[in-house]
Order: structure tokens, then sequence, then C-alpha cells
């Protein structure tokens, strides 16, 4: 991985600018964790990644190492986000209290009920399917909103873009076993604030 | 129900959901859920639980399809052209400036060419030979000066583009600047053999007769970083340091600064012979220089023109350094090295130099405070 990014910024300096979109390809998705663990917003984040690319593809030659990319453009993202986070001078998404079904304001029947469907007609089998998961996803990622930064951050590298702890650990700067505690914790929290919403799918539930 | 036997971690069993075990702790784990009512139970909802948070980012706008939306917003901001906002180049360099295709169908790309074949007719060199690729970096209104007599300055406004790296030129880096040197990359090699980063405000300069295969430069103030690749047997790579001192690289990357007659080198990969050459051309290593030696300083004492001969006889040579981990490797032949220049500007310095304590700090800033 790095014998192949250091090519890739070698040759973009040297005269190949349009190999920078393999770097786009490969690590849109690792900026776009990080981006949406900061500010728990999908757009916001893919302007994020739009800017640090830009950025990074500016700066590739004040990289030192060549080889270690992912890192460097990680912390663009990151800083990037964090600026975007504070021009918004809003808070951030609340965190979802689903034993009242508020949060952010619609409940599981108003979400169904709202389904995209001509007026006066029933929702089928997989329309209702297809509101239960996009309601379910939906307080999936408000609870995962009300977690810290970091754990945010955390949670997306690891079930948004599936890095490894040690993969995890390079990029928050920390240690592994400081990374695996913290997702143990953090699932911890999130198992019972979504014990509702993931008891949907149980037998008998 | 649980075994009598199981403790049911469910840490472990993380670990397992996560594939974070070996394949031999996942198959004791893997045994153990079977064995196990409990294990299989937490292995379930650790499971479901998993499978929710990955699909709640099933929505999010990062893959393929943010390749596909982000085109057209990097080709604005030059992505995918040879010229990007914040590199500035000087001089000509069409063999590489043509390479993309990219470049060749925008209109705007044509202006460009006109203006680096411009600059690279008005600044060539009659001793200027091509050895690769020159960016500058550093804000918009920096500019960079070529001299290709010392004294006779000629200012030259950057443009985008690549150019060549020229031999038998002196560069002038002022502060807050950065020339990223890239040997080797304007003969038709892909990638550099070495890269050469000087930090401003510094002089640098290429020798006249000066190859890729058989590199000879001159720091004669500042700071450079370089990055060199492992040369083939008769292969040469110099760089002189303020006219006194010369290091013989083994390795491939250090970082060497020179101010008034004072030498520092910082070694990040490798092993660095570090010395001083006398008038004759003959090279005295000083010291062995490795990572954990940070960084050394040799400073030459006595008077006179710090590019004589008697100056470097006639003075001792102080070496600062860490005690040496490890005992050198044998010196190779054709490996890369650093041995004086002509053009020393600065006066001898007497007795030894305080260590450059922020060196790497300095080097670490970025060029461009708006990337990195």
């Amino acid at each position: 991985m790095l014998a192949e990014d250091r090519e890739y910024v070698e040759r973009v300096l040297t005269g190949e600018p349009e190999v920078f979109e393999q770097l786009v390809r490969k690590y849109n998705r690792l900026g776009g964790a990080i981006a949406y663990g900061v500010l728990s917003d999908f757009h916001l984040a893919e302007d994020v990644v739009q800017d640090a690319f830009i950025r990074a593809f500016e700066a590739l030659g004040s990289l030192k190492e060549p080889g270690r990319f992912r890192v460097w453009f990680a912390g663009i993202v990151k800083r990037r986000a964090i600026d975007v986070l504070r021009q918004r001078k809003t808070p951030r998404m609340r965190a979802v209290s689903l034993e009242s079904g508020a949060g952010e304001g619609r409940g599981l029947g108003e979400s169904v009920a709202s389904d995209s469907r001509r007026p006066g007609q029933f929702p089928d089998e997989s329309q209702l399917d297809a509101a239960v998961h996009a309601e379910r996803r939906r307080q999936v990622l408000a609870c995962i909103a009300g977690l810290d930064e970091d754990d945010r951050i955390i949670v997306s590298l690891k079930h948004m873009e599936g890095l490894s702890y040690k993969e995890i650990a390079e990029l928050m700067e920390t240690s592994v076993s400081a990374v695996e505690s913290r997702l143990f914790r953090v699932r911890k929290v999130l198992r019972k604030k979504l014990a509702a919403v993931l008891n949907m799918d149980s037998p008998g539930s | 129900m649980k075994t009598p036997d199981c403790n049911c971690s469910t840490e472990a069993i993380w670990r397992y959901v996560d594939r974070e075990l070996s394949a031999r702790e996942m198959a004791r784990v893997s045994e153990q859920l079977r064995k196990c009512e409990n294990c299989r139970s937490i292995y379930e909802a650790q499971g479901l639980l998993a499978r929710s948070l990955t699909s709640s980012f099933v929505d999010s706008p990062f893959g393929e399809s943010f390749v596909m939306r982000s085109k057209e917003r990097f080709s604005s901001a030059g992505i995918s052209r040879p010229a990007a906002p914040g590199i500035r180049t000087i001089e000509g360099g069409t063999k590489l400036f043509f390479r993309s295709k990219t470049f060749i169908r925008t209109a705007a790309a044509l202006l460009l060419v006109s203006l680096i074949l411009v600059a690279g007719y008005l600044f060539r060199s009659p001793l200027a030979q091509p050895l690769g690729g020159l960016r500058v970096t550093g804000r918009d209104e920096v500019s960079v000066r070529t001299v290709d007599v010392p004294g006779q300055a000629s200012q030259v406004q950057p443009s985008p583009g690549y150019s060549v790296f020229e031999a038998g030129r002196i560069y002038d880096v002022p502060p807050g600047t950065s020339l990223s040197l890239l040997l080797g990359a304007g003969d038709g090699r892909r990638d550099g053999v070495a890269r050469l980063e000087v930090s401003g405000p510094a002089r640098f300069s290429t020798d006249p007769d000066c190859t890729v295969e058989n590199f000879h430069g001159n720091l004669i103030r500042g700071v450079l970083r370089a990055r060199v690749r492992h040369r083939q047997k008769g292969e040469t790579f110099r760089v002189s340091a303020g006219g006194l001192h010369q290091a013989r690289v083994i390795g491939t990357v250090f970082v060497l600064t020179t101010d008034e007659g004072s030498t520092s080198l910082a070694v990040e990969e490798g092993l660095v012979s570090f010395g001083t050459v006398g008038e004759d051309g003959e090279y005295l290593e000083s010291s062995r220089v490795g990572p954990a030696d940070e960084v050394v300083t040799l400073s030459t004492g006595g008077g006179g023109d710090t590019g004589s001969s008697e100056s470097v006889e006639a003075a001792p040579v102080t070496v600062q350094k860490a005690p040496a981990t490890d005992s050198p490797a044998p010196l190779e032949p054709g490996t890369t090295g650093i041995d004086p220049a002509t053009g020393s500007t600065g006066k001898p310095p007497t007795g030894s130099e305080a260590v450059p304590g922020s060196l790497r700090d300095q080097l670490d800033r970025p060029a461009n405070p708006q990337g990195e």
C-alpha cells in the first residue's frame, strides 16, 4: 500500500497529474468516513472531502514521505471538517431518545406514512420493508451522531470503511489497544441505545 | 446455556466479529461459539449490531460515485491537468508538460505552453543541460531567480507547468519558498532518481558538467533535504555544502544545512559519511551519521577564504554528534556523496557551531501554508 501510494504521488509530481485520480478512487471513502465522523452530515462530508483532495493536490510537493499519503490526507480531511463545523456554528445533531421516539422528529410510523406513493394507495410489502430499513438506518446514524467526535470517527472508520484496529490506530495517532477498548465501549453504548431498533429484526419482536 | 469452562469474553467475540484474531484464535473462538449457547447469543447480538452499523452507511455518497461526481470540480481545480494551482514552475519542460492528454484537450493549457516556451527561450543558459523536473512550491506571490552568472540575477516570474532541472544553474530561493528538484524526471524516466527540496532563504547551484548519473550540486547556503534512490555502481550523487564539507551518503534521506562555514547534517534513513575535502579533492571522513544521531554539525575555525584548502587544513574540524549505536557499514563504491563546492559566499567561522535543534522543525513546516 505504501509503495503504491509512493508511486502514485511521485508520478503526479513528475508530470502525470491524472494519476491523482487513483488516489481519489482509493481514499475518498476513507476521507468520507473521517469527515462524516466529524460532521455527521453526508453532504457536508462530501464537500469537505472534495476540498481536501484539491488541497492535497496543491500541496503534494510538500509531502515529505509520499508513502504516507493516507495519513497525511486523513489529517487534511479532519482539519477541513473541523473548520467547516466551526463555520457552521450550529449544534451538532442531537442524540436520539429512542425510548420517546423523538430525536430527529419522525417516528417509524410517520416515516412509513410519508413514503413516496400515490395518495390513497396503501404501501405494499416491499415499500414497507424499504421504509423500515431506511428508518432503522436513520436511527442508527442519529445514535452515532450523539457520540463524541473521536468515537464517531472510529465507528465510521470501522463500519463505513471497514478498517482494521491497526489502521484506525495509525490514522487516529493512538494505540491499537486504545482503539480496541474504545470500540468495545462505544458499541456497548450503541447496543443499549439501539436495542429497540435492533429487536425489530428479532423473531417475535 | 453457558458451558462450565467458558468465560464468555465479549471482547474476544468482538475480535472474532471484527476478524482481528489469528487463524488459530479464530478457530478457538469458533469452537467456543459452537459449544456455548451464551457465547453464541453474544456473537449474534454483536453481529446484528455490526451489520446494522455497516448498513447505516449504505447511503453515503462515497465510492465510485464520488469519483464521478467530483470530476468536474477537480478538473476546474487543475487535477488531471499538468498545471495545478499553487504549483509554480520556471522555464520550459515541454516534454513532461505535453504528456497529459487532458492538457492537450484544453484551450487554456495552450496559453500556458506559450508562456512556458517563451520563458524557456528567454532564460535558457548555454551551459544548461536538462536533468529533471523542477517545481517551485510556495505562496502565489513567490518568485524565483535563476542566475547564470553570479551577481547577474535575472528575475523569472513563475509559470504553471513543469520544467527541466538544468546543469550550470544557480537558484536563489527566497524566504518562504521551497524548491522541489526532481532529478532524472526530464530525461524520459518516469520517476526521478533523486528529489531535493531546498528551503529558502537558500542558494543552490548545479555544476555545468553534471548529469543525472553523476550529479553534482552545491548548497551554497540554506537548507536542503534530499531523498536519493540507490545508484548503480559508478554513478554518483554529490551535493556540496558551503564550500567546506563533504558527506558521502550511503542512505537515502538526509537533510543538510549550511551557513557561515558551518554545515549540519541530519539523516532520516540509512547512513551518511560526513567530512571535509581538501584542495586536491581528497575526502577526509570525520564521522558517520545515522538516524539515531540527531543533527551533526561540522564547523571549521581559522581565517581566510572558506573555499581555500589552507583554511580547511589549518583549522580543526569539530564534530558534534550523539554516540553512534552501531558500527558503520563499509562505504560502498558509487554511493552518493557530498563534496566541496565553488562559490561559497560565507565567512569562515571560528570554533564549533551550536547544533541547530530546530532543523527538523523547519523542514517539517509545509511550503504551502494553505495545503499542509
